[in-house]
């Protein structure tokens, strides 16, 4: 993946936009903006019923939305304009469902997030990661520490192999073990070509974790002291696993 | 802790990021449910989306090619179109003489069937070398050989009658077979 220039030009803008954003004030900007709701009200209309069935509420969230992308000249539209580095009307989801949540906050008052997670590494992935020889084999090596002591240790140094992955690697643990997201979800939402990409890395991944949980004394003797973590950055370095997300 | 803006979670979703700003993305995003929370929905909502549109968009497809199809003969036929026909047509149907039998001793009627209010018809008799014995043209669809027409006992002749529509398209009887027994 190369790094390329983020900001698209002009003309990479819908028509209906460009038109909006250029209109003068007055009858040519009010021309504008009917022709921008004639195209884009639908869409609008959509994302602010997927948080709420009332017609009388979507309808008041519709108000609030297109009030609010008008305000100030346009400001968040000409936000994009300036910085949109994804579809336009990816990006009129993400902020209309923002705003959404706004008219919930002001009406309701603050409204609970589902999606805040537990920050501790995610039981089904210790579970996946320490196999039960692992865990038998604990005592034997260190038989004077205490059994809780041992574990809080072992989770200690799980987190720490997962904070030494890249970022897109402890991204995909997240969706698959704090969020619960399906293969194919997951495919989606990193641009992996498939879900079997997914499963493929997340054995990987697998293999890099208990590597460095289960380092040897032989291992370690050859890595001369290699933590953990650094353990799993070599084994992931070794790596040749030829699949990368592609955007 | 500072959300990513819509222009990177957009910018996320349909690969639009730098490689390093896709890996701050991503740093974020693996510490923050809300924010991968928000991202599973705005790709949920685009799908959703997509596949409620689809259906519509495929009825209007296939309502616009059948349009296309039955409702715009638009262009004009050339003449030789006219003559030959574009596309197969009926035939016209003959009435009398009959193909096959022999036809019996006196006056010979040839009758086909109307091709519609306004047509006409040029009725052509050939001899068997292709001479043109008779031809004439007639806005019925009977047309009986004049006196001085004779056809002889125990010869073969050919004969068509072509229907020229108010359209400007045609139909034939196609060349059809006449024996006189001897």
């Amino acid at each position: 993946m190369g790094d390329k220039p983020a900001i698209p030009s002009s003309e990479s803008l819908p028509n209906q936009l460009s038109r909006l954003l250029e209109a003068a004030d007055g009858l040519a900007q009010e021309r504008a903006w009917v022709e921008f709701l004639d195209c884009y009200s639908r869409l609008i209309l959509y994302v602010a019923r997927q948080t709420v069935r009332d017609h009388d509420a979507v309808m008041d969230r519709y108000a609030f939305v297109i009030e609010r992308l008008r305000d100030q000249r346009c400001r968040r539209l000409r936000t994009f304009a300036a910085d949109g580095r994804g579809k336009f009307t990816t990006w009129l989801i993400v902020v209309v469902r923002r705003l959404c949540l706004d008219w919930d906050r002001h009406k309701y008052g603050r409204v609970s997030l589902q999606g805040s997670r537990d920050p501790t590494a995610p039981r089904r992935l210790i579970e996946l990661v320490l196999d039960p020889d692992v865990i038998d084999r604990f005592p034997d090596q260190r038989p004077s520490t205490d059994e809780q002591l041992e574990q809080e240790q072992t989770l200690h140094r799980l987190e720490q192999a997962i904070a030494a992955l890249t970022p897109g690697d402890q991204l995909l643990l997240s969706l698959r073990y704090r969020d619960d997201r399906s293969a194919r979800e997951i495919a989606s939402l990193m641009s992996f070509p498939t879900p079997f990409h997914v499963y493929r890395r997340l054995n990987r991944l697998h293999d890099a974790l208990r590597q460095a949980l289960t380092a040897t004394p032989v291992r370690k003797r050859a890595t001369e002291g290699a933590t953990p973590e650094a353990a799993a950055v070599q084994y992931l370095w070794r790596d040749d696993d030829p699949v990368e997300p592609t955007p | 802790m500072t959300h990513l803006s819509p222009e990177v979670l957009s910018g996320y979703l349909d690969a639009g990021l730098s490689a390093e700003e896709r890996r701050q993305a991503e740093l974020h995003l693996a510490s923050c449910g809300e924010c991968r929370e928000e991202l599973a929905e705005v790709r949920q909502i685009q799908r959703r989306h997509r596949r409620r549109w689809m259906p519509a968009l495929v009825g209007v497809a296939a309502a616009a090619a059948v349009l296309l199809t039955v409702a715009l003969p638009s262009r004009e036929p050339t003449p030789s179109e006219v003559r030959a026909g574009s596309k197969p047509e009926l035939p016209l149907g003959v009435v009398s003489p009959p193909s096959s039998a022999g036809m019996a001793p006196g006056p010979i009627t040839f009758t086909w069937r109307s091709a519609g209010p306004d047509a006409s018809y040029a009725f052509t008799l050939q001899a068997a070398d292709g001479r043109v014995i008779w031809t004439s043209t007639t806005a019925d669809t009977v047309m009986v050989l004049p006196d001085s027409v004779t056809l002889h006992s125990g010869s073969t002749w050919f004969w068509a009658a072509d229907a020229l529509l108010a359209d400007g398209r045609s139909r034939s009887t196609g060349i059809k077979r006449l024996s006189i027994p001897p």
